[in-house]
């Protein structure tokens, strides 16, 4: 890798840039981020890249990317585009893990239906170091972390399927904390996989912190989602079977001791971290307003939280329930809009009582 | 897929420590040398057994567990309460590259 490299990019990204411009957003930090990104794009470009040493061009050449993929999810979270509902609840959820004003969710819109997934997001410590790193170089620093996370395009607001966000959210708490690598440390006294075993434990741990992380907001919905995409899915290389999945959720949701949260729980405790434990409130169904075909009150978050289960306990029962008399397309409609009115009346008063007091 | 490989977060937390590490051996001090004294105090307590390896802070998570596992023997060999020894930040320089 040599300069041209770091010129190449430079040019791509200044279409780019040109492109993003005109973006609005619905969230002022994104627009902060947008003009830090920009500022450091121009000084890089007046920078004298021609006589970088290989040291300074890998690190460039990283920046750089960085930059590139934070202009791709920004170009999906415009107004217009942002699934705001969803990205409410995670934050909401986020904010009882990482007390810090300085993230915000971003969304990139894949044409897959299965693409639910996050990206690969700095840790705390590559943030910090790529800070140091531009302040020393540019006196300048990138103030907010983005929390990069795709959906499918054709599912970005329905809130079935968007019980599977929490469990991506988990992800990028387990990364940002490192609370299945300290396990892998703590098990094989490594701290990358090396090979086939330990990187099928480092998965499965992954997978059933990102699970129970999960479960804690939206109860048993993750799993009945994970039934409908995954059913009987076995043990394999990435992802422990589904099967064993369910069971270790609802093991935690019904409250019994099993030894995988009880070592996430000693782990979160020694760093001094919030525990694995249940953070909704059950709202009973009988009495909710969706059945009435109004958007439901939440008394806090914890109800807020639990609209997802409710959600999948209306659509499993449509055949019996309210919904009996109308199509399935219709119930599915139904239900998604009920949901997303619900989340929007909370956090539209929630914003207001805040702006308020 | 026409990418064979993406960059490691990792590798890049690598070499923005060896700029670090250059630094400090180059200059004797560095802006970062406290941040990388805490890091090594660090390990040597989890490597002698005082500090368990669950509460290792995340500011400094990959340069601590780099230390436990590819220089943990030396690490017993140093003592927590007294200062860096000047020749340990060459010797962790050359295990990073």
């Amino acid at each position: 890798m040599d300069y041209k490299t770091i010129e190449l990019n430079l040019c791509q990204l200044e279409e780019s840039f040109a492109k993003s411009r005109s973006n609005i957003y619905s969230d002022f930090r994104k627009e902060e981020h947008f003009q830090e990104l920009y500022a450091l794009f121009q000084k890089i470009k007046e920078n004298d890249y021609q006589k970088f040493d290989e040291q300074e061009i890998l690190n460039h050449n990283y920046l750089l990317n960085v930059i590139f993929k934070s202009l791709e999810y920004l170009d999906n979270s415009t107004l217009n585009v942002t699934p705001y509902e969803i990205i409410s609840c995670l934050e909401f959820a986020l904010n009882d893990w990482i007390k810090d004003d300085d993230f915000i969710i971003v969304t990139s819109l894949s044409n897959k239906k299965t693409d639910f997934y996050l990206e690969t997001t700095l840790s705390e410590e590559s943030f910090e170091l790529l800070n140091q790193f531009i302040n020393n170089k540019y006196g300048l620093k990138i103030s907010k972390k983005l929390i990069q996370i795709s959906l499918p395009k054709i599912l970005s607001r329905d809130y079935l399927s968007s019980v599977v966000l929490y469990h991506e959210l988990g992800h990028f708490v387990d990364n940002q904390l490192n609370i299945s690598k300290k396990m892998l440390l703590k098990k094989y006294s490594i701290n990358q996989p090396n090979d086939d075993e330990t990187s099928r434990y480092l998965n499965h741990t992954m997978e059933y912190f990102a699970d129970l992380f999960a479960a804690q907001y939206v109860n048993n919905s993750s799993n009945t989602y994970l039934g409908y995409i995954a059913p009987e899915h076995p043990d394999s290389q990435t992802h422990p079977a589904t099967r064993s999945r369910i069971n270790v959720s609802l093991d935690f949701l019904n409250s019994k001791s099993i030894e995988i949260v009880d070592e996430f729980n000693k782990l979160l405790h020694l760093s001094s971290l919030p525990l694995l434990e249940i953070r909704h409130s059950k709202i009973d169904i009988s009495y909710c307003n969706l059945t009435k075909l109004y958007p439901q009150n939440f008394e806090d978050v914890s109800e807020l939280h639990y609209i997802f289960q409710l959600g999948w306990d209306i659509w499993e029962d449509a055949e019996n329930n309210f919904l009996k008399e109308f199509s399935s397309r219709q119930r599915y409609n139904i239900v998604n809009n009920l949901i997303e009115k619900s989340i929007s009346n909370y956090v539209v008063q929630k914003n207001w009582e805040d702006a308020n007091e | 897929m026409y990418l064979a490989q993406v960059i490691k977060n990792d590798d890049v937390k690598s070499d923005f420590y060896i700029n670090i590490f250059e630094d400090i051996v180059k200059n004797h001090d560095s802006s970062f040398k406290v941040l990388v004294d805490d890091a090594i105090l660090e390990a040597i307590n989890v490597a002698k057994g005082t500090a368990d390896i669950y509460s290792i802070n995340n500011n400094r998570y990959f340069l601590v567990t780099t230390l436990l596992e590819r220089f943990k023997f030396r690490l017993t060999e140093l003592n927590s309460s007294q200062n860096i020894p000047d020749e340990v930040y060459p010797e962790i320089l050359n295990l990073l590259k």
